[in-house]
């Protein structure tokens, strides 16, 4: 039989070594600074205490968490339209660094935000770029919080051809066109002759595991 | 004894027929719906057939009364009869189709209503929120248009890809639950509708399926409210490695290509008196 004097030391002896535990599992928890792409994920390329990471360097260029830069993209309204006559507009690719490498990682996280997007797209994108050298190659794309799919299906399924494999020599300007090339063009990722695969494979839901609507929530057969 | 030789040799013969016979299986019915159906509208054509936005009485001049009424200048009527208008009965397809079938994924669906004394029913409101859509923000999501009349034996025009069409059917409507858009001509005349269901069933025999599938687009209605619909089937094999083929009567009647909008901008090619904040004032609509 213990005292209740024994049984409050043996308590706060346990707690200690939890406490301890738990602090020593803390400090040597590595990998990305921030693996969340989200934008609620910006300041957190900091280690425990306090301590900033190094910035990633690519060419020129010191990537850090918060750094935002436009890519004024034009588009052309000719494409859907009926008579197809040329309609040329930029539209404004607000990209924004979320997430930096860590010791165990070596993703880039970015969010990519539209002018004028509505529906789902007005959350935007959420892009990881896996640092090849001085070479950011784009790896998953996330349209909002959804699941992130890989970079080629996403040129497909989302429409969206972001800068695929950029070797950045400097910081972007503020406000550039420097990879609009690459936002417009297809020809890092052939769609046309890319082949769909719907098992999951490269990330995407495959779309057969989606439940099925009952047949009454159809219109009716005309 | 001889009857149950004659028994025994026919079952003997009809399992060796069973399992000689290439493997074939039936897939269940499969149903996709998006959660909001795109609310039909008109499509306003270019050409004039007393149903344009430039229309007398339309919604562009009911617009102008509003603009007149709340101190602004007009000129809606005016400049949507400089801009968008033909008198080419070859382009009497050009119409509005892609902007109304971008505000009928992306805005909420207007009503008929009265401000400051104009009067607009329900072609007049949907006419005025197509016309924000005029430019609409999209993505292209698979198929290459085909611009040659003559065209029927293109790649283009054979796209777009049984596969990818399968496929977006599947991610967009079914997973998503998120309506898109298909030109469902496979020619030159572009013809965008928003698409909301389908159901399609399957059976695959070896390594191929062959599919049917029923697809629901909205329909561009006058005087439509809510979601008029019609239904396109289409018939095509998919295969392992390759983008499928199209069978049947879909091998010239299939969709040409498809597209998701994301926005609106304010381009040159939209009525630059149309605002957004005007048309919130008259619908009394986010949109």
């Amino acid at each position: 039989m213990h005292s209740s004097r024994t049984r409050i030391i043996a308590g706060i002896a346990i707690f200690a070594v939890a406490l301890g535990a738990t602090l020593l599992v803390a400090s040597n928890r590595g990998g990305a600074a921030s693996k969340d792409s989200s934008p609620a994920a910006k300041g957190a390329g900091q280690r425990d205490g306090g301590t900033p990471i190094a910035p990633l360097s690519i060419g020129g260029w010191d990537v850090k968490i918060g750094d935002t830069w436009a890519v004024n993209v034009t588009q052309d309204a000719g494409g859907i339209t009926p008579d197809g006559a040329s309609k040329l507009v930029k539209i404004p690719y607000r990209f924004e660094v979320t997430g930096v490498p860590g010791p165990e990682s070596d993703i880039v996280s970015m969010h990519v935000a539209q002018d004028g997007a509505e529906g789902p797209f007005a959350n935007g994108w959420n892009l990881q770029y896996q640092v090849k050298g001085a070479t950011l190659v784009l790896s998953t794309v996330a349209m909002g919080e959804d699941k992130a799919l890989e970079a080629e299906l996403a040129a497909i399924v989302l429409g969206q051809d972001f800068p695929y494999e950029v070797a950045y020599t400097k910081r972007p300007a503020p406000t550039t066109t420097y990879a609009q090339d690459k936002l417009i063009a297809r020809s890092a990722l052939p769609p046309q002759q890319a082949l769909p695969k719907g098992d999951g494979s490269n990330g995407a839901v495959p779309p057969s595991g989606a439940p099925s609507v009952p047949p009454s929530d159809l219109p009716s057969q005309m | 004894m001889r009857t149950r030789r004659l028994i025994m040799l026919a079952t003997i013969v009809l399992v060796s027929l069973a399992l000689a016979a290439p493997s074939s299986a039936s897939a269940a019915d499969e149903y996709g719906s998006t959660n909001k159906w795109p609310w039909s509208g008109y499509w306003w054509p270019m050409l004039e057939n007393g149903y344009n936005l430039y229309s007398n009485n339309g919604p562009m001049q009911k617009y102008d009364q509003y603009l007149t009424a709340t101190g602004q200048p007009a000129g809606a009527q005016s400049w949507e009869k400089t801009n968008h208008y033909t008198n080419d009965k070859a382009n009497s397809w050009w119409g509005h189709c892609h902007a109304w079938a971008s505000a009928a994924i992306l805005a909420p669906e207007p009503t008929a209503v009265t401000r400051n004394g104009v009067s607009f029913n329900v072609n007049d409101v949907k006419g005025i929120t197509t016309s924000l859509y005029y430019e609409p923000t999209y993505k292209w999501l698979s198929g290459n248009r085909v611009d040659d009349a003559n065209d029927k034996t293109s790649a283009a025009y054979k796209d777009i890809s049984p596969a990818w069409m399968d496929y977006l059917l599947r991610y967009y409507v079914r997973y998503y639950k998120y309506p898109f858009i298909m030109d469902v001509n496979a020619d030159s005349q572009v013809w965008n509708y928003p698409v909301f269901a389908y159901q399609r069933s399957s059976t695959t025999t070896g390594n191929v399926e062959t599919v049917n599938t029923t697809v629901w687009f909205s329909s561009p209605d006058w005087n439509a409210t809510g979601t008029k619909y019609f239904s396109k089937t289409y018939t095509y094999s998919l295969q392992a490695g390759t983008l499928g083929t199209w069978t049947g009567a879909s091998v010239s009647d299939h969709p040409d290509f498809a597209w998701i909008p994301t926005g609106k901008s304010a381009g040159a090619g939209t009525n630059p008196l149309i605002t957004e904040k005007n048309v919130e004032a008259i619908t009394g609509l986010d949109v």
